[in-house]
């Protein structure tokens, strides 16, 4: 495999200090929240890995675009990689939201609008992943994948439209909270700042990775041809 | 006569501590994944590669 490139490096470092820099920010700069304590800090990358996790998934319905536009396999290791990120954040998305709910709603998981659709997303995207190591077949499995990401991507605005159309009880951070949502607050500026700075860092961590995922795809797909030719 | 209002902000660091150990060993949990596979490939191509040099002599003799 080819050495790392000085700009993946550079950007490792960044990512990493940035991280540090977001976190130092969460315990130390932005206020307690009155009502909730401690455990609200959990939201800034509550938030910014649901937010990693849409990202993921539209960047793998554009990619699937581009692969049956252009017939190039590059974008189908782009889809792979972005699918699995995707999975990734939005398993920690859906995690740390029940470990907040339980002290703020007294439950660890309702069948909620919000949390029901980010269920089905995620497990929509698992499917993504089974369907794809059921095709032995390359050109069929970029195929299948591509189509599949730009379907399954309708379930990613379902979500995110879910706390804002239906009734229910999750907090939303933009636009006008439902009269049912418990949990909500108003943020200080200080707590602005560091949610905003958790997002910008996040789509950080998030471009690092999926260079990253990117490279181990190109790797694979490398073997997986020298092996077919030397099963010839 | 005592106040209705909450005085302090409850008490859940529990679950904070319990939230960022999700968050950070997740990470580190895919990242050591990442690093896993990039070497059990890296180890897959040497093979292949060691292989197809062996085979390219021996096609050379058939012609």
């Amino acid at each position: 495999m080819k050495s790392k490139p000085t700009m993946l490096k550079i950007l490792d470092i960044v990512t990493v200090l940035l991280l540090l820099a977001a976190t130092t920010m969460v315990f130390f700069y932005a206020p307690l929240e009155a009502v909730m304590g401690q455990v609200q800090k959990v939201f800034y990358f509550h938030v910014a890995a649901g937010w990693v996790g849409m990202l993921s998934f539209l960047t793998a319905a554009f990619v699937g675009v581009m692969y049956l536009v252009k017939n190039d396999f590059k974008w189908d290791i782009v889809g792979l990689a972005a699918v699995e990120i995707g999975m990734v954040f939005a398993f920690i998305n859906i995690v740390t939201g029940s470990i907040w709910a339980r002290p703020i709603w007294n439950t660890w998981w309702t069948w909620d609008p919000r949390l029901t659709t980010a269920t089905i997303m995620m497990l929509i995207y698992a499917a993504y992943l089974m369907l794809r190591a059921g095709i032995e077949d390359p050109n069929r499995r970029a195929r299948f994948g591509a189509v599949y990401a730009i379907i399954g991507f309708l379930s990613v605005p379902l979500t995110f439209f879910s706390a804002r159309l239906f009734r229910t009880i999750h907090p939303i951070v933009v636009g006008t909270n439902q009269p049912g949502a418990q949990g909500s607050f108003d943020m200080t500026p200080a707590m602005l700042q560091t949610f905003l700075f958790s997002l910008l860092v996040f789509t950080f961590i998030f471009i690092d990775l999926l260079w990253h995922r990117i490279r181990l795809g190109r790797l694979s797909s490398r073997v997986e041809q020298l092996k077919l030719k030397s099963l010839e | 006569m005592e106040s209705i209002y909450l005085e302090a902000p409850a008490s859940t660091s529990a679950y904070m501590i319990a939230g960022f150990i999700v968050i950070f060993g997740v990470m580190l949990l895919y990242l050591l994944s990442l690093v896993v596979r990039n070497n059990n490939l890296n180890q897959d191509l040497e093979v292949l590669q060691e292989l197809e040099a062996i085979e390219i002599p021996e096609s050379n003799i058939d012609q």
